[in-house]
């Protein structure tokens, strides 16, 4: 297995709504949980920083994407909570297919140069 | 000796001086703030290393401040609600349009005396004056738009005579309207906008 480098600044941007979006779709969730998800998930290979995320989310708040509600946390502390929308779901399987598609073009294009 | 809750909020007005003005991302990010430190002391921080991390990690306010804008798009380059948006946008029109005046009314003032063939001096002088209210105009709806709204007087006043100067103008050259439509809507809105406190409480009921 060879490593993957870390993602450009660019795909970073470009891939953040989608994932946001896709975490969502499972379940509500808040700002600093986001950022550890995609963290793991990505094995430390996407690091969102916090000042980055919180502007995205309220973008996609206002486009009506996903909502917001304070809540509390398990210790008391209060805590903004974001779930997603009908039209968050519409985006993110929009999101989905066109990735999907990138990834297909990618991987044909890929095993075409290896044979 | 740390005292964590006052770094924090010490931390909230560094945010708050820096221009994260509006308090609901503010509290977003304490929240995130408090969230990173108590992971640090999970982890076996004092409270100390652990806010500090925190900090570093959450970003300068400079750059939090601008990736807010960034990400609010047109809407929030003209501010956080809908009213500081007008006031924004108003204060930008004023800026533009005291800077046009204040580099055509001396030129224009010669060329009228030329034309009249009035005294040179004169004219020269009453263009004078009015680029002094002009050039008022300018640093006052310059400051109206990054939020100061001090020079209200000298803006009203300069509204005035451009509903004037609409009204004169439609009557003059009536192909204009549109120009000379929009300049009288934004005059009027800024009277009202601007319109004193006393006056504004009256309206409010």
């Amino acid at each position: 297995m060879y490593s993957v480098a870390m993602l450009t600044k660019e795909l970073v941007a470009a891939s953040t709504e989608p994932l946001i979006l896709s975490i969502l779709a499972q379940g509500e969730s808040y700002g600093y949980a986001l950022i550890q998800e995609v963290k793991r998930r990505s094995g430390d290979k996407i690091e969102w920083t916090d000042g980055m995320l919180y502007p995205v989310l309220h973008r996609m708040e206002r486009r009506g994407l996903i909502k917001a509600r304070w809540g509390e946390s398990e210790t008391g502390r209060k805590r903004k909570y974001y779930a997603l929308k009908v039209d968050g779901k519409h985006a993110m399987q929009k999101h989905h297919e066109q990735w999907a598609l990138v990834s297909a073009v990618l991987s044909g294009l890929k095993k075409e140069n290896y044979v | 000796m740390f005292n964590l809750e006052q770094s924090i909020t010490q931390w909230r007005k560094q945010m708050l001086a820096k221009g994260i003005s509006s308090p609901a991302p503010l509290d977003e990010l304490e929240s995130h703030l408090r969230e990173e430190i108590e992971q640090q002391l999970k982890s076996g921080a004092n409270e100390l290393v652990a806010y500090q991390a925190a900090a570093q990690h959450i970003g300068r306010s400079e750059l939090l401040q601008s990736e807010f804008k960034r990400a609010a798009g047109f809407g929030g380059w003209l501010g956080g609600n809908q009213a500081a948006g007008i006031h924004r946008a108003l204060g930008l029109f004023w800026a533009i349009n005291c800077a046009v005046h204040l580099a055509l009314i001396v030129p224009s003032f010669l060329a009228l005396s030329r034309i009249a063939g009035f005294n040179f001096t004169v004219f020269f002088l009453v263009a004078l004056v009015f680029e002094g209210i002009y050039l008022r105009g300018l640093i006052g709806s310059i400051l109206w738009f990054r939020g100061i709204n001090r020079d209200r007087r000298i803006i009203r006043m300069i509204a005035a005579l451009q509903l004037l100067e609409t009204m004169v103008m439609v009557m003059i050259f009536p192909q204009g309207l549109l120009v000379t439509g929009g300049i009288f809507i934004f005059s009027a809105a800024t009277i009202y906008l601007l319109r004193p406190p006393v006056a504004a409480a009256v309206v409010a009921g």
